[in-house]
């Protein structure tokens, strides 16, 4: 079963990113005019930040072993491994897919975790404080995705494992599609995911999709939700 | 008025505020706010103005354009009719740029 799903996520919130372009807008106060001094438009601005994640207008990284066109995203730290856990996200407009990388703390390179192809992302890291384990999501990555399933990575053997997939997800409760378009939280015994999972519901012609907070057994797949979330759109 | 605001803009006008408070000015101007805006969010800094002197010229300009009085202290400092306006158009592209994010 091929899942197909188009999302547009709402964020209402305004950041400083918006603030910023706030700035740029009123044109005729100081603070933009000092902006427009160093060549700094309301268009490149948009283009910049339009093209982020709210409030991840990222730095470039510059430890060795990270590709270029990518900023950093989110940034976790396994215990267990005394490692580093680092999510780049695209940069520009280009459609770079997502990488994950690790590093142990008292080295300098960082290592890819797994060779995804071109067009699968692998994003949304979370770890636990007692294994050497990082669990992840896998999209494709365009901007319509589909959902490949989510990965288990042992950062000392380098392990990959898929540990979800579309086709062994189970709820017990009757549901159209389902899926997993993010990962929260991992128990430290890192069998027990929290995630945002998307059901479709059936209902008389066609379905509607609820999002929810829940969790997910990694050992046999078994979904239990938690909480509706209504304040994730689809 | 700020329940929409992520905990970074939040700290933004707060130190807005403060800004303003050192300059001793009677309003929070969009000076203040842009100050208070790269200091809170550095990634802004280093991206648009990392080759232009960076905040110490930025920061040096507002100096010159501000009549420095006494320092006040009263927390709520008025936001000016400029700075009003930045944050509505704030709000707006906060609207606009989320109809673009179309994935996780």
């Amino acid at each position: 079963m091929r899942l197909k799903r188009q999302i547009s996520f709402r964020t209402r919130f305004i950041g400083t990113e918006h603030l910023f372009l706030g700035v740029l807008r009123e044109q005729n106060c100081f603070a933009a005019k000092l902006l427009r001094e160093r060549g700094i438009s309301l268009e490149m601005a948009r283009e910049q930040i339009g093209s982020n994640p709210p409030e991840h207008l990222g730095r470039t990284p510059k430890s060795p072993g990270l590709p270029s066109g990518y900023t950093s995203h989110r940034l976790l730290y396994n215990i267990a491994a005394e490692t580093l856990v680092l999510e780049l996200r695209a940069s520009s407009r280009s459609l770079l897919p997502t990488r994950l990388f690790v590093r142990h703390k008292n080295t300098e390179a960082y290592e890819q975790i797994g060779s995804p192809d071109k067009d699968i992302s692998y994003e949304c890291p979370v770890t636990c404080g007692s294994l050497p384990v990082v669990v992840f999501n896998s999209l494709k990555a365009d901007k319509i995705g589909d959902w490949e399933g989510v990965y288990s990575f042992n950062i000392n053997t380098k392990d990959l494992e898929l540990c979800i997939s579309p086709q062994n997800l189970r709820l017990s409760e009757a549901h159209g599609r389902l899926w997993i378009p993010e990962l929260l939280s991992l128990s430290d015994d890192a069998r027990t995911l929290c995630v945002n999972i998307g059901v479709e519901k059936i209902v008389s012609g066609g379905g509607i999709i609820h999002s929810y907070l829940a969790k997910v057994d990694l050992r046999d797949q078994q979904v239990s939700l938690l909480s509706r979330l209504l304040d994730i759109r689809f | 008025m700020f329940e929409r605001y992520t905990e970074k803009a939040k700290r933004t006008m707060f130190f807005g505020r403060y800004e303003a408070s050192q300059f001793g000015s009677p309003y929070i101007e969009s000076e203040h706010l842009l100050l208070g805006l790269l200091r809170e969010n550095k990634a802004l800094a280093d991206t648009f103005l990392h080759s232009h002197g960076g905040m110490e010229s930025l920061r040096k300009q507002v100096e010159g354009h501000t009549t420095i009085r006494e320092k006040v202290s009263t927390v709520d400092l008025p936001i000016s009719d400029e700075c009003k306006r930045i944050l509505a158009y704030a709000a707006e592209e906060a609207d606009k740029l989320s109809h673009k994010v179309h994935r996780y």
